[in-house]
């Protein structure tokens, strides 16, 4: 019972924050709401028992993917285009069309599919007896899975290098040979930085 | 838990070591750079001894994820032979860039960390983490020079394209998982045999192997290589042509003879068309370039074109001679354009304003520097195909086993592309030797040490493989035997 009222009162949370992310002006007011809503998403993956949705959830669309939404706006600085009421106005004519058609499949679809649980190796019971999900999880990953994994910390780790190496600051001794590089010499970083 | 047996990866540790201490080492220097280029040097060339003393092992580590045997040891030699080439061209090349900096070795090395991967990968998993790493490092190295407006165009041309084309690979592997519940080579391709979605496995092939060309520049999805060749630094492209490519058809022949070998009927009509398609691409587009570097990048198309003909006879035979002379052809185009390359390399550090890789600029080569000017008549005999070079032994055995797989009219069409190709190789030397330069030519220093070495190295490849071709076809021969008994 009480997790029938938590989860209506999250998912009433989590449309409501939704829906006000589509209708407000402010695009950092939006964000923030499409926020809010995300981590009303993940309770209701906690309440579901989905312990490692639920923080993966928190930390990588709460976490990083709308904090570099939010890095974007604030540099694009938005602001001149809040006033217009749209950019494309013949869009809304065939949104108009669209949106019925997607909802209409949407809905023939979930009446008409039967619903069924794939029996494989994890049912609640053995997912109960190794320890849960997230320890199920991390057992697999780091045995089965352990050299892809590996690989992919190196790949993290050659974007990061990649960062430096694209956006350092360089040393003022490369700063004033590089003359002949052609069409582009007058294009220091202070240069870039103006034109931007 | 038990700890894993590391020995298959043992040579990919190393460079993964000499990678790390090339950044760690990186901030120490100020603008001698020489202990960099010593580390990543010495990474390249201890990992080649190790999967060379690897030689004959055949085991399965991390949960059969990937293997080292006799196949993935030839290739991770030659891997080490394309870097060592690359490293040794690169230090003087990127002094006079002003770009010398240390991540350039470290993201070398990295790349060919994700290569290694690839070919010895025999499970999706490891497979598409070897990819990600080898194509996230080229990106950024295809941009290195990020103050020239055609370097930032080749990266970000690659990063958007490479990304588009790896998750249509990731389609056709996630539709080939959706299938068969499993990763792994041998499990898929078992389930895959037994199975009956005739139509959405031939779907998924064509998914992989879209993306897979992409790799490898197959036309049409080619438009991105020369772009980024030229904007790319020229060791970086040289690189290009032969690293990404040979582990792209280490992975293509692993992938479609383990995983898709349920539909080789199909895939061999596919290989088949676009080896005739590639190879009109590249010929045709490689003979109005006048920018020695394009021309490069459309003759590696035209190549490509060739090795497809190879896959193609492989499906259609089964025969070992076609898969042997697909790795004997790659070993054969590694040395030759790599050393191609390098002979640009020298022609911008000598004059890094004025020359452009035109045409004009090569005109009277032959009297100023008549070494430079030998030595890229050599590499371009070799990728013309004239006897005595290793160009023409690649093409003898690849064309053969084209022949013997009864597509003669395949064989044909391919030697008069060969021929086709001729006059754009033997015009770079007729610009080199007939032609005069308009300008005063001003020699502005002696090669340097490093970049001798590896054009010895390239040119030495090309004349021993040419010359001497029995020690190179028994590698290749016992590699690819040894692959099939997978």
């Amino acid at each position: 019972m009480v997790e029938k009222v938590l989860f209506v009162v999250f998912a009433a949370l989590a449309v409501g924050s939704g829906v006000g992310v589509i209708t407000r002006s402010n695009i950092v007011h939006a964000l923030m709401l499409l926020i809010f809503s995300f981590v009303n998403i993940a309770a209701i993956y906690l309440l579901t028992s989905a312990f490692f949705i639920a923080v993966v959830q928190i930390l990588v669309y709460a976490g990083a993917i709308l904090v570099l939404f939010t890095f974007v706006v604030m540099f694009l600085n938005l602001r001149q285009y809040q006033s217009m009421e749209q950019l494309h106005p013949t869009q809304k004519w065939v949104a108009l069309i669209l949106t019925p058609l997607v909802l209409a499949e949407f809905v023939v679809v979930a009446l008409a599919a039967t619903w069924t649980a794939v029996g494989g190796a994890y049912d609640p019971e053995t997912v109960a007896a190794g320890g849960g999900n997230v320890a199920l999880l991390g057992e697999r990953l780091f045995a089965d899975a352990l050299l892809p994994f590996e690989m992919a910390s190196l790949i993290l780790l050659v974007g990061m290098v990649g960062a430096v190496v694209l956006a350092a600051k360089e040393g003022h001794e490369y700063m004033d040979t590089r003359a002949w590089s052609g069409t582009d010499e007058e294009r220091t970083p202070e240069f870039v930085e103006q034109e931007v | 838990m038990p700890t894993p047996d590391v020995t298959p990866i043992i040579p990919e540790l190393i460079l993964m070591v000499a990678a790390c201490l090339v950044l760690v080492v990186e901030p120490f220097l100020k603008l001698d750079k020489t202990a960099v280029v010593a580390i990543a040097l010495t990474g390249l060339l201890a990992y080649g001894a190790a999967a060379f003393a690897l030689l004959g092992q055949d085991m399965a580590g991390f949960n059969d994820m990937v293997v080292i045997n006799d196949y993935a040891i030839f290739f991770k030699v030659l891997f080490a032979a394309a870097g060592v080439m690359t490293v040794l061209m690169s230090p003087r090349y990127l002094e006079a860039h002003d770009r010398h900096l240390g991540e350039y070795y470290a993201l070398l090395l990295f790349a060919i960390l994700g290569m290694s991967v690839l070919a010895a990968a025999r499970d999706l998993m490891a497979f598409y983490v070897g990819l990600e790493l080898m194509a996230v490092s080229s990106y950024l190295l295809a941009g290195f020079f990020r103050y020239q407006l055609r370097s930032n165009e080749a990266a970000l041309k690659y990063f958007l394209t490479g990304s588009f084309a790896s998750a249509i690979t990731l389609y056709g592997i996630s539709m080939v998982y959706g299938f068969t519940g499993a990763t792994n080579y041998a499990v898929v391709g078992t389930a895959l045999a037994g199975g009956e979605n005739t139509l959405a496995v031939a779907f998924a092939t064509a998914l992989v192997f879209a993306g897979l060309g992409f790799k490898v520049s197959v036309a049409p999805f080619h438009m991105w290589t020369p772009d980024v060749y030229e904007g790319a630094p020229t060791p970086i492209a040289g690189f290009f042509s032969v690293g990404p490519k040979a582990a792209g058809f280490a992975a293509i022949l692993m992938m479609f003879l383990a995983v898709f070998e349920a539909s080789v009927d199909t895939w061999t009509v596919i290989f088949i068309a676009f080896s005739i398609f590639t190879m009109l691409v590249g010929n045709l587009f490689a003979l109005v370039q006048r920018n020695v570097k394009r021309m490069l990048a459309y003759s590696s198309i035209a190549h490509v074109g060739y090795l497809l003909a190879g896959m193609g006879a492989l499906g259609r035979s089964g025969d070992l001679l076609a898969g042997e002379a697909i790795l004997l052809y790659l070993a054969a185009y590694t040395f030759m354009n790599m050393g191609a390359f390098g002979v640009l390399v020298y022609l911008k550090t000598q004059q890094p304003v004025t020359f452009d890789y035109t045409l004009d600029d090569m005109a009277g080569l032959a009297r100023r520097s008549p070494w430079a000017a030998i030595l890229m008549s050599l590499f371009m005999f070799s990728l013309t195909g004239i006897p005595g070079t290793a160009g023409f032994i690649g093409k003898f055995y690849l064309f053969n086993a084209v022949v013997r797989a009864d597509l003669v009219w395949l064989a044909a069409i391919a030697v008069i592309f060969s021929a086709v190709s001729a006059y754009y190789y033997l015009r770079v030397m007729i610009y080199m030797f007939f032609r005069e330069s308009e300008e005063e030519f001003v020699v502005g220093e002696s090669i340097s040490g490093p970049l001798a070495a590896s054009l010895g190295l390239a040119a030495a490849g090309v004349l021993f493989i040419g010359l001497v071709p029995a020690r190179l076809v028994d590698a290749s021969v016992g590699a690819f035997q040894n692959f099939l008994g997978l």
